[in-house]
């Protein structure tokens, strides 16, 4: 087997490269044949500087590729950890298909890795394990190429919709080509239930190429032996990071089955959209707390989704404590004109004014927004409150059951909440009481990203990446603001931030980030090692128990 | 968060992961929180944060001696009653995904007073995980959580013997409790309904063993970590959707006439499109519906009518299909008067209406159930009162048979049978239960529906004691098998 290419030619600069890119996506526009796509890489590009990556879970795109430019290279990331099968697949395409093939190795061995950083780092570690074998493996071999082919599809996910059939991957710094992203495949579930483990190399040369497994998204993740429910043991586990679906032959689960499995985002859409009809069937007058942040922005996006094609039946509700970003001010009343809907706001600054509140020594103003939230709920009668609370935030949340009861003083009990069993929600109330409401509580914030990248959501812009004067305050960054100024000893400094919550001025830190797009984001979020309020959030840092202490008090 | 890996987008593999809800139970210090911790915390599941926090926090109590281990208990008992007691009150919700899934985990208590909170956290759970503290075996409040489980019809059971290191690793003692489990499992019908399955793994939460991997001091075990179980488990809609009837309690009906939302008028050049639009919306319980099904609308105190499916929308596409437990919106071919509370159903598969309801429960609420209370009954989407006739015995947990009884006392599992209060003269129950024959109750000739109690609100007006009976309404309904009295 070929091990690492002889160096690779001398190639073109990135900018000539890049604009070669941008030629060849006007030129094939949208959706050109594959064929057309792999004779245009052909006319402007040699072969040595031509890759194919193929995971070997398929023999496609290399039997494509080779097709027009025989002799071509194509990259197998040999991690170490693949099934039996999938080296056999290697193998026969190394044989069968007039291609180069070459093993992308990691730095290590599997047993020098095990020697250094332990046995079945996988298991441990899947993002450091997955970056050492196969990432780092990659961007180095990409960098002797000037162009390579990936097999990726639009219609294999809805974050892939947009895929291009050529573009400039500016991480690898090269061109990418997709000559299969217009294909499209039906009922994955059956056709990948059909293929035999064993077969896919032999069967290429006689069926149509619309036939081959290789259509399956992922089927290399399937190869090997049967998948038993229990007593398997895993050896590929690297193999696929998302791979999650479940087949197993002796569950029965029928073809109809696997063609109506939900996804874990679909799952909490829908739960989240039947706790929101409940609400509305059940209650005389709900209201859905709305601040601009990310969360209340999903939350009001399930509830336009949930009443499609009649309007949000109900106001929203805003405390504003005064020290809010105009930036989100601004987008909560876009928001609420777009869709047509009434906005209450409670205001923290006039019950300062009236002195009704007092500023608080630290001048956070976060804990001030319970009386004015109070008040807007008893002057307003709404009997049932939407907050975008996730169980995930904090240790007080993860209790709170998705119906809340709120006594006459808004206050929470959390030593006796009442049982909530199945989808069956309790909202019976006397007079006075209301009940807080929240749809999302099932909901990560990694959930929360992946579905405002998908339903291609609008957010203050606060959430991504720019520049801003900042200053560092009990390890944040606090924005340089009206109501947060650096003291003598704080030095202001401008960087590349964003903000993971938008909550009050006074309180809320940001990150350093480069996450420019939502994509960048999920990235960045999938990848964090601290939590979204312990990274930003100064007020839940006092004790223990602040989410607990403020929630009793009425807090959302 | 999750421990997920961060690749590029074309490493990353196409199909998007499915959600696996899982929940703990057992006796009081069994090591259920620390067996969350465990889980939590070897699947990178803790970010650095909060595991500082709750290292500190160890460290102030001098947990784990000199050696200056970490509480892992810490990670989820999250109230202040909960820390200080050092025990669990609520059920904690806890986010982890795998390579494999994404997990929702409800860490239950295991105190029999707050068993109100375990049903909670067990009612949506595709799998539960019972403990068993290898030193003390099965106990009383075990086999109540195992009575439970199998009146909620959990798919998976799990029973994890904790503590296996406190007994030097003692295949024998292992295998004693697993025979016990199967012994319970056999009288409970738990494993061998057809509905349910059981396994017993021996564990060490503190230190690891078979959590998340096999451990080498369990050699005389062959079987999955606890993790890999949870792994490769189908969900229970997996199971199920495909093998159940067509069910779909009614939320409420779209009509927006005037009352149209911007986006909606935008996307259609026809302002007037959507004049007549009236669509049922609603989550699909059970079984999956095509557009042209003839499908049986079930109201109360009406014989079932048949029509069609005109069209199956959501947020503005229309789809050709639709399974549990998707939330959609129905349109019918025929102007029916449908409200909530009704319940569309596949044609032909709907049992006789009833006013009888026949009940195996486990009562939630302080005051007790007895024979002549008015209770609510909720039934899908629907809320009617009721009276108990007769409560018909209540369950010996040391032998599972029913023993006389006139009321149910807190936690305690009965029967009872109560037919609904101002019956409908035709002697119907309000919703006729749209529930079809399970395996388990071909032997009972009578209308189960398998409702179980929660608890009314505390501090109920003119202090009545009107109590929640709740049905199962879902998928769950898998669960409506009664069992012989």
């Amino acid at each position: 087997m070929a091990k690492h290419h002889a160096p690779a030619p001398k190639l073109r600069s990135k900018d000539e490269l890049k604009a070669l890119a941008e030629a060849g996506a006007a030129e094939l526009g949208w959706d050109a044949p594959a064929r057309d796509v792999i004779a245009w890489v052909e006319r402007n590009f040699d072969l040595p500087a031509v890759a194919v990556a193929c995971s070997m879970a398929d023999a496609v795109l290399p039997a494509l590729v080779a097709d027009q430019m025989p002799g071509v290279d194509v990259l197998f990331l040999e991690t170490g950890y693949h099934f039996p099968e999938t080296y056999a697949t290697r193998d026969e395409v190394a044989a069968n298909l007039r291609v180069n093939v070459v093993d992308v190795l990691p730095e290590t061995t599997v047993e020098q890795q095990d020697r250094l950083l332990g046995k079945d780092l996988f298991a441990r570690d899947a993002a450091q394990c997955c970056a050492l074998r196969k990432v780092a493996p990659l961007q180095r071999t990409l960098a002797g190429y000037e162009l390579w082919f990936t097999g990726v599809r639009r219609d294999e996910a809805p974050t892939r919709t947009n895929t291009p059939l050529v573009s400039w991957d500016e991480k690898n710094g090269l061109v990418k080509v997709n000559p299969m992203a217009a294909w499209t495949f039906d009922q994955p579930g059956r056709v990948l239930r059909r293929q035999p483990p064993a077969r896919q190399p032999a069967a290429f040369p006689g069926l149509p190429l619309h036939r081959l497994p290789a259509l399956h998204p992922q089927g290399g993740a399937r190869r090997g032996p049967p998948r038993r429910p229990l007593g398997r043991i895993r050896q590929d586990r690297m193999r696929a990071t998302r791979m999650s679906t479940y087949l197993s032959e002796e569950t029965q689960v029928t073809d109809s089955a696997v063609s109506t499995r939900l996804s874990s985002l679909d799952t909490l859409e829908s739960e989240a959209i039947h706790i929101i009809r409940e609400v509305v069937a059940e209650f005389e007058k709900p209201a859905l707390l709305f601040s601009g942040g990310k969360d209340s922005v999903v939350m009001l996006h399930l509830a336009t989704k949930a009443f499609w094609p009649g309007k949000v039946p109900f106001p929203v509700l805003h405390v504003d404590t005064g020290h809010n970003f105009p930036e989100v001010i601004d987008f909560r009343d876009r928001t609420v004109e777009r869709l047509g809907l009434k906005l209450v706001v409670g205001s923290v600054q006039e019950f300062i004014d009236r002195g009704e509140l007092a500023e608080r020594a630290d001048g956070t103003r976060n804990p001030l927004q319970t009386v004015p939230l109070l008040d807007a709920i008893q002057q307003n009668r709404f009997d049932a409150v939407f907050g975008g609370g996730r169980r995930d935030e904090d240790k007080a949340r993860a209790k709170e059951r998705i119906l809340s009861l709120r006594d006459e003083f808004g206050q929470w009990d959390p030593r006796n909440q009442r049982p909530e069993l199945w989808n069956l929600y309790n909202g019976r109330h006397t007079v006075g009481q209301h009940v807080r409401a929240f749809p999302i509580s099932n909901w990560t914030e990694l959930d929360i990203w992946r579905y405002i990248e998908r339903e291609n959501i609008e957010l203050p812009g606060l959430y991504y990446a720019h520049e801003r004067e900042v200053f560092a305050r009990d390890g944040m960054w606090r924005a340089v603001g009206e109501v947060s100024q650096p003291r003598a000893d704080e030095q202001v400094i401008t960087k590349t931030v964003r903000y993971r919550t938008v909550g009050d001025m006074s309180c809320t830190g940001a990150v350093e980030s480069n996450a420019y797009t939502v994509s960048d984001v999920v990235v960045e979020v999938a990848a964090s090692t601290l939590t979204e309020r312990g990274a930003t959030r100064a007020d839940d840092r006092i004790s223990e128990a602040a989410m607990e202490d403020r929630k009793k008090d009425g807090y959302f | 968060m999750t421990t997920e890996a961060v690749l590029p987008a074309d490493l990353e593999t196409a199909l998007p992961t499915t959600l696996f809800r899982f929940a703990t139970a057992g006796s009081v210090d069994d090591g259920k929180s620390t067996l969350v911790g465990r889980l939590l915390h070897d699947s990178k599941a803790i970010l650095a944060d909060t595991l500082d926090a709750v290292a500190r926090t160890s460290a102030d109590r001098g947990f784990g001696g000199d050696k200056g281990g970490i509480d892992l208990a810490l990670l989820t008992d999250g109230l202040r009653a909960e820390r200080e007691q050092g025990i669990t009150i609520d059920v904690a919700y806890r986010y982890f995904a795998t390579d494999q899934r994404s997990f929702i985990l409800a860490d239950c208590p295991g105190h029999v007073q707050y068993t109100k909170n375990t049903v909670t956290g067990a009612s949506t759970a595709d799998a539960v995980v019972v403990l068993i503290d290898a030193r003390k075996g099965v106990l009383e409040q075990t086999r109540r959580h195992l009575s439970v489980l199998q009146l909620l019809r959990v798919a998976h059971v799990i029973v994890a013997v904790n503590k296996i290191d406190l007994v030097d690793f003692s295949e024998s003692v292992f295998r004693g409790i697993e025979a016990d489990v199967q012994q319970v499992g056999r009288e409970l019908g738990l494993g061998s309904d057809g509905i349910s399955d059981l396994l017993v793994i021996p564990v060490s939460a503190l230190d690891g063993d078979n959590v998340v991997e096999r451990s080498e001091r369990t050699p005389w075990y062959s079987g999955p970590a606890l993790l890999e179980v949870l792994e490769t488990l189908p969900a229970a809609d997996e199971l199920e959707s495909h093998l159940e009837s067509f069910r779909f309690p009614v939320q409420l009906v779209i009509r927006p006439q005037g009352a149209l939302a911007p986006d909606a008028v935008a996307a259609s050049l026809d302002a007037e499109a959507f004049r007549d639009y009236r669509a049922y919306a609603g989550q699909i319980t059970e079984g999956s519906v095509k557009v042209g099904d003839k499908v049986s609308v079930l109201t109360p105190g009406q014989a079932p009518r048949t029509t069609t499916v005109a069209g199956i929308d959501f947020a503005g596409s229309s789809l050709e299909e639709a399974a549990a437990p998707q939330s959609v919106a129905i349109r019918l071919a025929d102007e029916f008067d449908v409200a909530r509370g009704d319940t569309i159903a596949a044609a032909g598969t709907v049992r006789e209406a009833s006013a009888d309801l026949y009940a195996a429960l486990c009562w939630l609420s302080p005051k007790p159930l007895r024979e002549g209370q008015k209770v609510l009954v909720k039934h899908g989407t629907r809320t009617v009162q009721a009276m108990v006739r007769s409560v018909s015995g209540k369950l010996d947990l040391a032998t599972f048979k029913l023993e006389g009884a006139s009321s149910l006392e807190l936690n305690d599992i009965g029967h009872a049978q109560a037919p609904p209060r101002s019956t409908p003269a035709a002697g119907e129950l309000p919703a006729p239960p749209p529930y079809r024959c399970l395996p388990g109750d071909r032997s009972a000739g009578r209308q189960h529906a398998g409702r179980r109690p929660g608890q009314g609100p505390p501090g109920r007006p003119r202090g009545r004691a009107l109590q929640h009976l709740r049905s199962s309404p879902s998928r769950r309904n898998r669960r409506n098998s009664a069992r012989p009295p």
